[in-house]
């Protein structure tokens, strides 16, 4: 580097450098064009095509003019491109051959041979033209000065010499020459550079494949690059300029890592100087001149030159206005210098480096705010966030070591530090509306309040920045860096603030190790500020934590205890029970599947206490309230009967439900099958992950039918398939509000050890209905309630009421009466409990009699009936004998008794008809047969139960002096009747003589008879076994009119001269009439009954007769037979007449006394006062005449 | 050499972290929680362009100056972190990914355990041991 260059200004802006152009010839012509040629060159792009492949570019070129001369020529070896003239222009305005000739020519000569010494050849012959208006009309010009040039100098390169016509001469023709000038500058610069710079890299790549031999420096190949680089930025082709300081960097970083593994070059060890500047990075356009020659000595320490670099590095990507970029690479680039420092072991004094990269981020930060346009704002926030939090990093380091941070004094030595680096920070560039970096630093640095600003408002702007770009954890990290500043320095609120973010964030995504850190910050927040019930809350979770040490865990745990030792009386703190206690499971317990009204509703409660030590429990409490659904209620009551014990048994058995239906389990948060258990597998979601999978089997058949494959498919793949998106679906943390704690079931006063515990709440079960249980509080010692959320999947248990209720039943078959019956007297406890030696009271109507069965007592109309201890839902029978007494049954008509029983539980007594069907009935006839009389007594079984008849007796118990003789055989067959099965008795009635006194009574008094017969029951109807126990049955008849008064005989006879009757033929019926007995009455009547298809009577069919004074009337009629056959004797009827005004007799009075008219009437007899003897007899009845055979068979 | 592998599930929680220094647990806690930050930028900002199929390896999330922090997704939304050192300049991208790619199967033989289940945070010993071979031996 010659003095020269030494001289110049520090910085140099490749901005406002121009392509350096000569101009040679005509200097006086060239001085008017220059502005103009100056100002319209850069006008129009010029596209600039260049070899090997390489993208064309439109290039703007400037260009700045320089007389020719020797010196300025590039020497070979030269490469400081940008102050080297690239393209040499000879100006001429000669229009004269001969002039040209003679001189022009010579000194065009000299001037290409010396741009040929030095081997250019990117020249051009401008040869300038008046507009000459003659001159164009000439047909045929002769020879031009151009042509001439063309001739001399460019036979090859016609296009280096051009003619122009003046533009200040005549402005208006010369437009299209000028303007074709301009473009041939361009082309002709352009490949001119293109020729260059093709020759410049193989130099530079020379240089590099070097790079390993001995005397290589990087310095001085970076700065022969960085010529490439400049005039790139020169030529406007930032980015390319860009590729040519990332190739620098990349070759550095290179070097720097080898030396990891190899030796050390020498040059590089010149960068591995201690350290004893750090000021930061300036992001500026021009180049910093002392850099490079500081590099050009060998003189550059390593952060200088990173930051020379880097700052080239965004200039270029300031230019392409990417600011984002320059954040992006920021980071990454601090990063890498630090490791570079590292690497290099290269000394610095301690803060230094935390300095540099402080104010490098600020420098760039500050860059990135000058565009704030809201696309590059979005576009680099994504980067600046993290400087700004690698920037307050940086700066709670240096006030670490200066003795900044809160509660900390810098002692002289920190303060000497400070002095220091604040030295090496170097003076802040004198641009300054705002506060460089540097000093920002030199404030911060200055004194603890400046620094407490400073860094606050660093973090705030990290914070902020990050919770813009979306990364909260980011944000919440360094919110809990501030806490801890904000901790220190006395403000425990707003470091709660950030803590209580940063603990929500953690517990959203169960970092347990996080959140118990978090944890223990807080706690020592809550303790600084006093707040004894959060304090005391946090110790309570921290003591609880299994992710912290068990030391720390029982400090914490006994710092709790104190505390809640120590309250004030009446505090009641709550706080959530899932963070000190797992609920593992809670049950009913239901005896018998129900739980009764006024019962003891017991819930069996299994919790897993996390808390170190045993923790006295005031009180629990599990709330409950009435589920409104009642359609529910009586799935409720329906699961009662029988289905709980199998699902309480049936734990796993439920698990297996959650397999196969799985929708009914995953949302049970309204109750669908009301449980009486719920454990935490319950608790938690299903996870999709472990249901069962259905699948079927598909085969698949090939064209001839034969199968192809066999497959297993789910037919629904698509509902376990489906994606479920992971984000937004944090855990809730929520809290839970106290519900109503009115209705409760309570546990007052017992421990919780460590682990498991089980423990039962108890309440009485109020009214009936299904309750679903609600949240369970634990309360410790007095004042630290610990509240869970409301339990789901819902439990819920079912309070019944039932009446007791006392029935009185039959067997199988009908209840008879007269017989021993069997009943049971069914108590059914109901909801409630019968207590022991609790009576039952039964009395029954008359005639109906009990006993208990299991007592040998006599039946009784009263009694009481002790009933045992009962259980719920239980039912009692008790079984009783049965007597109904059996009446005399003259018909089938069923007896009805009632039993009154009365009951404790009851107020009024209770009715219960109960109807006995009787076994059989007796009924009496008297039979006649002339004037004997026989009584029958006939017993017909009316139920299917056979009886068993003994011993019957039939004893007149009137005083008169009548003998019945019995008829029956007194042995054989057994008497056995049933259902349609009747037995008879018979008895003579042998009436005393009677005497003619007694001839007068007329009408004899009734006998009054009892029927008396033992029966028993037959067990057995095959074997005909009985009961061993017979009964009595006694029935009284009264027989009446049993004397025979008249007899009457009838006889059909033939009419006198024939032989037989005839049908057709007159017959006579012979009618006799005789008295046996003294009757009152004398007067009767006749009646002859026909059937009148068969008998025809001729005259009277009646006739009153009296007998009066005789025994025995005869009578004939005449009848005729209308058919022929045996034909059954007319009817004759006799009845009593009574004439008409006949006053009635002393004996009929009674009788006759209603019946006086002024008619005769006729009144009968009673069956056996009247005896037929021809009853039912028949007549032979031969056909009428004209039937042949005729035949006497006529009976009597 | 990894100083940290962490497995995070899909809702962001950790199943698994094991560290080379036991002591620095907790702030390896915190960096691979604010990994996330980065995981979820990555993942949102590739489900728009929903072309082929995903890059499972998400390369470097961030880096501070002593560590680099490197991602990678599963399919199924599991995420894979790995810490390693800064200093360890030797570490190259390949070589990270052949470190995903096999706790990848590490992770896959964990899931295909019967008596695992997924979303539990991993508590198999062969995991366990085979991934602090991964992290000593870098293979």
């Amino acid at each position: 580097m010659n003095g020269n260059e030494e001289t110049e200004v520090n910085e140099l802006c490749i901005m406002d450098c121009k392509p350096l152009l000569t101009y040679a010839g005509d200097g006086a012509l060239f001085s008017s064009l220059q502005s103009l040629l100056v100002q319209s060159l850069p006008q129009e792009p010029a596209e600039w095509r260049r070899s090997y492949g390489r993208p064309v570019k439109s290039v703007y070129v400037g260009a700045s003019f320089v007389p020719f001369s020797k010196e300025t020529l590039p020497k070979e070896g030269q490469w400081q491109l940008i102050q080297q003239p690239i393209f040499h222009i000879y100006w001429t305005e000669c229009s004269d051959v001969d002039v040209y000739k003679s001189t022009v020519r010579d000194d065009i000569e000299n001037w290409l041979k010396t741009l040929n010494q030095h081997n250019i050849h990117d020249w051009m012959i401008v040869l300038v033209e008046t507009y000459d208006i003659k001159k164009s009309n000439k047909l045929l010009p002769r020879t031009t000065v151009l042509d001439k040039i063309r001739s001399d100098f460019a036979s090859k390169h016609g296009d280096r010499c051009l003619s122009v016509i003046n533009p200040i001469r005549s402005e208006s023709k010369s437009a299209d020459s000028w303007r074709g000038l301009l473009s041939r500058v361009r082309l002709l610069l352009l490949s001119a550079y293109n020729r260059t710079l093709i020759r410049f890299e193989e130099v530079i790549r020379d240089q590099r494949e070097r790079r390993n031999e001995q005397g290589w420096s990087f310095s001085q190949y970076f700065l022969l690059q960085e010529e490439m680089a400049f005039v790139l930025e020169m030529l406007g082709i930032y980015d390319e300029a860009l590729v040519q300081y990332d190739e620098l960097d990349a070759l550095f970083t290179q070097f720097v890592l080898n030396t990891n593994v190899g030796e050390t070059p020498v040059w590089l060890s010149n960068f591995q100087g201690p350290l004893e500047s750090w000021s930061g990075i300036v992001l500026a356009q021009t180049v910093n001149q002392t850099q490079r020659m500081l590099l050009r000595a060998d003189r550059t320490s390593l952060l200088e030159f990173r930051s020379y670099l880097f700052s080239r590095q965004c200039a270029m990507l300031l230019l392409t206005f990417k600011p984002w970029e320059i954040a992006q690479r920021s980071l990454p680039f601090l990063h890498n210098c630090v490791q570079e420092l590292d690497i290099l072991e290269i000394s610095s004094p301690p803060g230094a480096v935390a300095c540099w990269v402080f104010l490098c981020c600020l420098e760039v930060l500050h860059t990135c705010e000058r565009f704030n346009d809201s696309g590059q704002v979005e576009a680099y926030s994504l980067y600046t966030a993290s400087l700004w939090a690698y920037a307050r990093d940086k700066l709670r380091d240096l006030g670490n070591l200066c003795g900044l941070m809160p509660g900390h004094e810098p002692t002289s030595e920190q303060l000497h530090t400070v002095v220091g680096l604040s030295a090496g920070m170097g003076d802040s560039p004198p641009n300054g509306t705002q506060p460089s970096p540097t000093d920002k630093l030199r404030e911060a640095l200055s004194s603890k309040e400046a620094f407490r600003k400073h860094y606050l408002e660093l973090a705030e702007l990290a914070m902020g920045t990050y919770k813009h770009i979306g990364r909260i954890r980011s944000a919440r990290l360094i919110g809990q860096d501030l806490a801890a500043f904000y901790l220190s320095l006395g403000e425990p609120q707003k470091a709660v603030v950030f803590l209580s973010d940063a603990l929500s964030t953690c517990e959203e995504e169960g970092w347990k190790k996080l959140v118990a850190s978090t944890r223990l910050s807080l706690a020592t927040c809550y303790q600084t500020m006093q707040d004894t019930e959060r304090y005391v809350k946090t110790c309570a979770v921290i003591s609880c934590s299994a992710e912290l040490e068990m030391d720390i865990r029982l400090k914490y745990f006994e710092e709790m205890m104190n505390f809640l030792d120590n309250v004030k009386a009446g505090t009641l703190w709550v706080s959530s029970l899932n963070d000190c206690f797992q609920l593992k499971s809670v049950e009913v317990c239901v005896e018998d599947g129900v739980l009764i009204k006024n019962s003891t509703i017991r819930v069996r409660l299994e919790v897993e206490s996390l808390f170190p030590r045993t923790v006295n429990c005031r009180r629990a409490a599990l709330s409950f309230s009435e589920h409104k659904d009642t359609p529910r209620l009586v799935a409720g009551s329906t699961a009662k009967s029988g289905d709980p014990p199998s699902r309480q048994a049936g734990g796993p058995r439920r698990s297996a439900q959650n397999l196969t239906v799985p929708q009914q389990v995953v949302d049970n948060g309204s109750c669908d099958i009301p449980l009486h258990r719920c454990s935490s597998e319950d608790m938690q979601p299903s996870n999709p992950a472990l249901l069962r999978l259905h699948m079927v089997e598909h085969l698949d058949y090939q064209q001839d039918k034969s199968l192809g494959s066999a497959n297993l498919v789910s037919p629904n793949p698509k509902q376990f398939l489906r994606r479920t998106d992971s984000h937004g679906k944090y855990r809730k943390v929520s809290t839970t509000t106290k519900a109503d704690f009115s209705s409760a079931l309570l546990a007052d006063n017992f421990p919780l050890n460590p682990g498991k515990n089980v423990f039962i709440v108890t309440a009485k079960a109020a009214e009936k209905g299904l309750y679903r249980l609600g949240q369970l509080s634990l309360l410790l010692t007095c004042s630290l309630e610990l509240l869970s959320p409301v339990l789901s999947p819902s439990v819920c248990f079912t309070v019944t009421h039932e009446p007791t209720s006392v029935t009185l039943n039959k067997g199988e078959s009908d209840l008879l009466a007269g017989l021993e019956q069997d009943m049971v007297l069914t108590v059914h406890s109901g909801s409630s409990v019968i207590e022991e030696d609790t009576c039952l009271k039964l009395r029954t109507s008359r005639g109906l009699q009990m006993q208990l069965k299991s007592s040998s007592e006599h039946l009784a109309r009263e009694l009481i009936v002790y009933l045992p201890e009962t259980q719920p839902f239980k039912t009692l029978s008790v079984q009783l004998r049965v007597l109904a007494d059996q009446p005399p049954q003259k018909d089938s008509t069923v007896i009805e008794h009632k039993v009154m029983l009365s009951c404790p539980w009851a107020s009024e007594e209770k009715t219960i008809t109960l109807h006995f069907q009787p076994p059989f009935m007796t009924t009496f006839r008297l039979h006649t047969a002339n004037t004997r009389k026989f009584a029958q007594v006939v017993v017909s079984g009316l139920n299917i139960q056979m009886l068993q008849l003994k011993k019957p007796q039939l004893v007149p118990i009137s005083s008169q002096n009548i003998q019945l003789v019995s008829m029956n055989p007194s042995a054989g067959q057994d008497l056995v009747i049933g259902n349609g099965l009747n037995v008879s008795f018979m008895w003579e009635l042998q009436l005393p003589i009677t005497g003619p006194l007694e001839e007068m009574v007329p009408s004899p008094p009734p006998i009054k008879t009892e029927f008396t017969m033992e029966y028993s029951a037959i067990l057995n109807s095959e074997t005909l076994e009985t009961e061993q126990k017979t009964l009595l049955y006694k029935c009284s008849f009264e027989i009446v009119d049993y004397k025979t008064l008249f007899v009457v005989r009838s006889r059909v006879e033939p009419a006198k001269g024939s032989e037989f009757c005839r049908a057709g033929t007159m017959c006579h019926l012979q009618l006799h009439v005789q008295r046996v007995n003294t009757s009152p009455h004398s007067s009767l009547m006749y009646e002859v009954l026909t059937d009148q298809t068969m008998w025809a009577v001729c005259g009277k069919t009646a006739a009153v007769i009296s007998l009066d004074s005789v025994e025995r009337q005869h009578v004939t009629l005449d009848v005729m037979p209308l058919i022929g056959g045996f034909l059954p004797l007319p009817l004759v009827r006799l009845s009593k007449y009574i004439p008409a005004d006949q006053k009635p007799s002393g004996k009929d009075r009674k009788i006759d006394s209603h019946s006086l008219t002024s008619h005769p009437r006729l009144e009968p007899f009673s069956p056996g006062q009247v005896y037929n003897c021809s009853k039912a007899q028949q007549v032979h009845v031969l056909p009428s005449t004209t039937a042949s055979v005729t035949s006497d068979s006529s009976l009597p | 050499m990894a100083v940290c592998v962490a497995v995070i599930g899909k809702d962001n929680s950790p199943k698994f972290i094991s560290c080379l220094n036991p002591e620095l647990e907790l702030q390896f806690h915190y960096k691979v929680h604010t990994s996330l930050d980065v995981v979820e930028e990555k993942l949102s900002s590739a489900g728009i362009n929903t072309g082929d199929v995903r890059e499972l390896y998400l390369g470097l999330l961030y880096s501070t100056e002593e560590h680099k922090i490197f991602g990678y997704v599963t399919n199924t939304k599991i995420k894979f972190i790995v810490v390693v050192e800064s200093a360890n300049t030797l570490l190259r991208d390949n070589e990270v990914r052949t470190m995903f790619r096999r706790l990848h199967n590490l992770y896959t033989d964990v899931v295909c355990n019967p008596f695992y289940i997924p979303g539990d945070p991993i508590t198999s010993k062969n995991f366990d041991d085979t991934v602090k071979s991964i992290m000593v031996n870098n293979i």
